[in-house]
């Protein structure tokens, strides 16, 4: 009867050393979460953002290089995009001269993106995404998704969620600080 | 010399299938791309459509996905670094586990048809008495 408690005992910690084994690895691996948190895309060139827009203009991201881009990844049937709307209509008024919002409708049909706009107003442009090249280049997950471009074209911040004019203000006043030093 | 389905390319439907069925919706709950109607899903599904009509090789493709959306979109974790653990370890708990059990078995069975002693007889004669 020793002999098997002695086998029971070596069995137990055996399981519980491949346990913690396996406990080890899980904790040292990066979840998905945390890389959706740092984005790849961040500090890279932005991807090439260029179509004609809802207003039947052609845009392209590279004649905007020297100012500061918003990205905006949105959807009709998105509730804190429809929260957010008027923060990103602040931020196409208070960054005329040296801003520009690009939105991208992600999960969406473009007749709903068109009455989106028309119902919330924006006179910025809105451009299809073909064949969702975009929307995977800056791994979207779901609207509302924004991505900050400073001038020279690199992604600067990416916001998970709806945004707010005063937060893209405060990533501007520090990147633009970082910059100078 | 016969010729068997092995032998014929994948079709760029094919290629394309085999590709989404492989890749995990990253919003979802263990669903492929192909299963999940999430609109992230939708978006993978074009992605690899136009990436495979680009003639660009699973490989490719899976590593693009992954820088994209992290390691955990692919369905088949690399055989390489960290991940490869994910291969390894059930490999060495299944060798562990046959060592333990067959040393195990083994005493049972040396254990098995012992004769009985007079010491053991006379431990139970004693039991027995004891108030």
């Amino acid at each position: 009867m020793i002999k098997n408690i002695g086998s029971i005992r070596f069995v137990a910690w055996a399981v519980a050393v491949v346990m913690v084994a396996i406990l080890g690895v899980l904790a040292i691996r990066t979840s998905s979460g945390e890389a959706l948190r740092s984005s790849n895309v961040i500090g890279q060139l932005v991807p090439d953002i260029s179509g004609v827009d809802f207003n039947g203009d052609v845009f392209s991201i590279d004649e905007h290089k020297t100012k500061w881009v918003l990205v905006n990844f949105f959807a009709s049937w998105c509730v804190p995009c429809e929260r957010e709307h008027p923060e990103l209509e602040a931020f196409s008024k208070k960054h005329a001269d040296d801003g520009v919002v690009i939105s991208v409708p992600f999960g969406d049909t473009e007749k709903d993106a068109r009455e989106f706009f028309k119902r919330l107003g924006g006179d910025w442009p809105v451009i299809i995404d073909e064949g969702a090249q975009w929307a995977v280049a800056f791994g979207v997950l779901r609207p509302p998704e924004s991505f900050l471009v400073g001038p020279g074209g690199a992604v600067v911040a990416k916001w998970q969620g709806e945004i707010s004019l005063k937060g893209v203000d405060e990533v501007m006043n520090l990147v633009g600080r970082e910059s100078k030093n | 010399m016969a010729i068997t389905n092995d032998d014929v390319p994948a079709t760029v439907a094919e290629r394309a299938y085999e590709i989404k069925a492989n890749t995990l919706c990253p919003v979802c709950d263990g669903q492929n791309v192909l299963e999940s109607n999430a609109p992230v899903a939708a978006a993978i599904r074009r992605q690899v459509d136009e990436l495979v009509e680009e003639d660009r090789t699973n490989e490719e493709i899976h590593a693009y996905l992954a820088r994209q959306y992290g390691q955990d979109v692919n369905a088949k974790p690399p055989g390489t670094g960290i991940s490869s653990l994910v291969w390894i370890i059930p490999v060495l708990v299944a060798v562990l586990a046959v060592g333990v059990l067959s040393s195990s078995f083994k005493k049972w069975r040396s254990g098995r048809g012992k004769l009985v002693t007079e010491e053991d007889r006379e431990l139970v004669r004693k039991l027995r008495d004891e108030p």
